[in-house]
């Protein structure tokens, strides 16, 4: 480590020298001396910090704090006293050079430091820490009221009735523990919980537990939300900005976002939700006052919820451990159990056994969390996102979690407007949830009838892919014992098995069958528009790239496709698109008609107006943002006998589907049947190609990457 | 006298294994998850969709610290158990014991089994 040691020296000297001075001086008593001797530590300390930062390179704005809590908080440092000091980082890199430039020259001075270093949004508990030290517990109060000191606007924080009794409760389990144990640890052990619970005057740990994890789940959503504006604050306001419209009903105002009054809470169930995703993907905090009012306002949504309201949902489990605070954040205000009832059952359930690192509540966010980074590996993303919030929302009911969690999947699904065979698919998800694990671990992989069975409950790959996947996300998100390499390569062999026990047994994906009217208007032979609510058919003769055209039109009038499903017949094609329409006024379909009939014509210029579209402003993007998974593109020859079957995986964008589909016609392959889903920010789209001269399948292994890598390059442009 | 019996087995006979030594009044045990090969050599299937190799099989490993007059018992009864007559049913050694040491109490020997 390299510390500029002889500077140190000097300045521990220096303090050492002042602190024998103030001794010496005889009027300096009691408090007197306090004061003195607590400005001269300030003074030195600022500067060992100043330089310390300046030694790490760090400059300006540097996302660390120095708190000085405890006795030293209180200016109460007596001449041996330990100095209590926090230091407070937003996941700055080179954080330990910083600490020991800081920890080294106060040790050099003879002080003991009891020193702490903190993250915001680190996400261990008090539950399996300290219920001083660890996240939640009494020092992150201390350090958010001296926060308060330092910033006033953060007074209604820290001086919030709901910390203070949280901060109470925490403070009664501590002496509890030191009462029952004679010990000094601040560690509420297993062991210890029964006998401190009933000193407390509860029934057991079943019963005070829930209390615990409560307050310290306040105290750590408090403690982030303050960091989170000590971050914006040190950016400065930005002023002369105007507000910005990010998306319908949600504005940008100054550094942090709100609800811009142009949309009734009540009227769109959406927006809640929508907000805090759309805090999640940038980073961006929801201002103090929209939480009020998200708080108050926010209602259940009508039954069965309104599409919208469950992308929106799909949308902000999307943004992965982003997501998280928010989630957490919507559970405080209460939203999450309006619009789930069912939640408030697992809020802040404590689960004891070795394995669970996180109450329930928040296992499941994770769960959700780890199942954002595996989107790629199902074909539906809404339902493996869904599937992993709720997967235990059983354990807050009587009984098996498994039964009481089927039962329950069953109402929330359908209350949450998922097709029928979608809640069959959900409800198999939490009823099915451990069986990979049990069976892995319990069951004799090589003898054919474990596989055999666990093939009969899953019938199909696609539920094989999201139950496995499921799996490996909330054994992750159970912690390490749950989830290593030897448990891992269990369940994958068990997987794999089980899959080629079910190759072959795919059912073709559902398609679209052309009615008799769409067959009538097939064979006119001619374009044709027919728009019906959200839904528009468009019948034109088929031609290469027709679908790149159509949908290119529709991106560049402003009307994102939520969902495709088309096919070619004899030389015409139909095409259904469901268009996400929130505005209220009807588009001029004549208008588009004919600017559709001159893009058919010649469609040289659509591309550079798609691009145009996408370059619109976008939020900008903080540090907290969500990661995204990557786009995935598959490629499968042995789907169906005829054509070759593209699944196009990624997030959602502008023009997304126009874009894969001019990539499919760059690549002189035609595309026979599509079908386009956007399932919150989650794209999977599926077309059967053929060879554009051949009219067979594309086999050639160059080819085949060829087209792969068109799809990634046109999609990332 | 004590002798320690370590055993190999595949993870799904664990707990037939346990209930069995319980009912022969063995009581405590060491259990690991390991990851090896033996005479196999891991693993190479072929699945439709290419070959699937696993080099190190997942298994779990006890440890069993017996009286020296049980040995040959405990070894008969984890072999009858985790049996399956496939490839990879795993192996059983005992060695003997220097010393064992109750930490609770400072027992030595047999007294702390």
């Amino acid at each position: 480590m390299a510390l500029p040691v002889a500077v140190t020296a000097v300045d521990a000297n220096e303090l050492r020298e002042v602190r024998t001075d103030l001794l010496g001086a005889r009027r300096l008593r009691g408090r007197r001396f306090c004061e003195a001797y607590t400005s001269a530590v300030d003074e030195w300390l600022a500067e060992t910090f100043e330089r310390a930062l300046t030694h790490a390179g760090k400059d300006g704005p540097t996302g660390v704090v120095l708190l000085a809590v405890g006795g030293y908080g209180r200016r109460e440092l007596a001449p041996a006293s330990d100095l209590d000091l926090i230091l407070v980082h937003n996941k700055v890199r080179g954080i330990g050079s910083i600490a020991d430039a800081l920890w080294y020259p106060i040790w050099d001075a003879g002080l003991q430091v009891d020193h702490s270093v903190r993250t915001p949004g680190e996400s261990a508990s008090v539950m399996d820490g300290d219920l001083k030290l660890a996240r939640g517990g009494l020092r992150d109060v201390e350090a958010l009221r001296a926060a308060a000191i330092a910033m006033p606007p953060l007074t209604e924080f820290s001086d919030d009735a709901r910390l203070q009794g949280a901060a109470d409760q925490i403070l009664e389990a501590r002496v509890g523990l030191h009462a029952t144990t004679g010990r000094r640890s601040d560690q509420l052990l297993l062991d210890d919980q029964d006998a401190v619970a009933r000193r407390l005057g509860y029934a057991d740990a079943d019963d005070l537990l829930p209390t615990i994890s409560a307050a310290a789940r306040r105290i750590t959503w408090t403690t982030d939300e303050v960091w989170r504006r000590i971050d914006a604050w040190t950016r400065g306001p930005r002023r002369g900005t105007r507000d910005r419209k990010v998306e319908r009903g949600i504005a940008l105002h100054g550094q942090e976002l709100v609800l811009d009054g142009s949309v009734n809470l009540a009227s769109d169930t959406s927006l809640a939700l929508r907000i805090a995703a759309a805090s999640a993907r940038s980073g961006i905090p929801i201002a103090t006052s929209t939480l009020e009012t998200l708080e108050h306002d926010a209602v259940a949504p009508p039954e069965p919820w309104p599409a919208a309201t469950r992308h929106a949902l799909v949308d902000l489990l999307g943004c992965g451990h982003a997501a998280v605070p928010l989630l957490e954040t919507l559970d405080h205000l209460g939203v999450l159990s309006r619009y789930i009832g069912e939640w408030h059952a697992v809020r802040s359930k404590p689960q004891r056994n070795a394995f669970h690192r996180y109450t329930v509540d928040r296992h499941l966010f994770e769960a959700a969390a780890e199942a954002a980074d595996l989107t790629r590996n199902v074909h539906r993303p809404d339902l493996l996102l869904v599937g992993a919030l709720l997967h235990d929302v059983g354990k807050g009911f009587p009984g098996d979690h498994t039964e009481a969690g089927t039962r329950l999947m069953v109402d929330i699904a359908r209350r949450m407007g998922f097709e029928a065979e979608d809640i069959v698919s959900l409800v198999s998800l939490v009823r099915d949830h451990l069986l990979l694990a049990e069976t892995a671990t319990g069951r004799d992989l090589g003898d054919p009838a474990t596989v055999a069975k666990v093939a009969a409950r899953v019938r199909t790959t696609e539920a094989l892919d999201l139950l496995a996947t499921l799996t490996r996300a909330d054994s992750i998100a159970t912690g390490p014992l749950a989830w290593n390499s030897w448990k891992e390569t269990l369940i994958d062999e068990l997987v794999i098995r089980t899959r080629a026990h079910l190759a072959g047994e795919r059912p073709p994906a559902s398609i679209l069958e052309p009615d008799a009217e769409q067959r009538a208007l097939m064979s006119e032979g001619r374009l044709r528009l027919i728009p019906d609510g959200s839904r528009l058919t468009v019948v034109a003769p088929d031609r290469a790239g027709l679908l790149a055209i159509v949908s290119g039109v529709l991106t560049v009038n402003r009307l994102p496709v939520r969902a495709a499903t088309g096919l070619s017949q004899n030389g015409m094609a139909v095409e259904v698109f469901d268009l996400d329409r929130s505005g209220p006024a009807e588009p001029n379909w004549s208008k588009l008609e004919a600017e559709l009939a001159r893009a058919l014509e010649d469609p040289s210029d659509l591309e550079a107006r798609i691009a145009e579209r996408a370059r619109g402003w976008r939020l900008p993007k903080r540090a907290g943002a969500a990661r995204i998974a990557p786009p995935r593109v598959l490629i499968d020859n042995d789907a169906t006998p005829r054509a070759t079957v593209i699944e196009v995986r990624m997030p959602d964008g502008v023009g997304v589907l126009a874009r894969i589909a001019r990539a499919i016609a760059a690549c002189k392959c035609d595309i026979s049947i599509v079908r386009a889903m956007t399932l919150g920010h989650e794209v999977v789209d599926t077309f059967y190609v053929t060879d554009g001269s051949t009219a067979a399948k594309v086999t050639d292994p160059t080819r085949v990457e060829d087209l792969q890598r068109t799809i990634l390059e046109h999609i990332a442009s | 006298m004590v002798h320690l019996v370590t055993a190999v087995i595949k993870p799904f006979k664990l707990e037939e294994v346990k209930d069995a030594l319980r009912g022969a009044g063995i009581l405590g045990m060491t259990v690991s998850e390991v990851q090896g090969y033996g005479r196999q050599g891991g693993k190479s299937e072929t699945f439709r969709g290419g070959e699937y190799t696993i080099s190190f099989v997942p298994k779990v490993k006890l440890e069993v610290l017996v009286e020296t007059t049980d040995v040959d018992k405990v070894i008969d009864i984890i072999a009858v158990t985790a049996k399956t007559g496939k490839i990879g049913d795993g192996k059983i050694w005992a060695s003997d014991v220097d010393r064992v040491v109750r930490v609770r109490t400072g027992e030595l020997g047999s007294d702390a089994l």
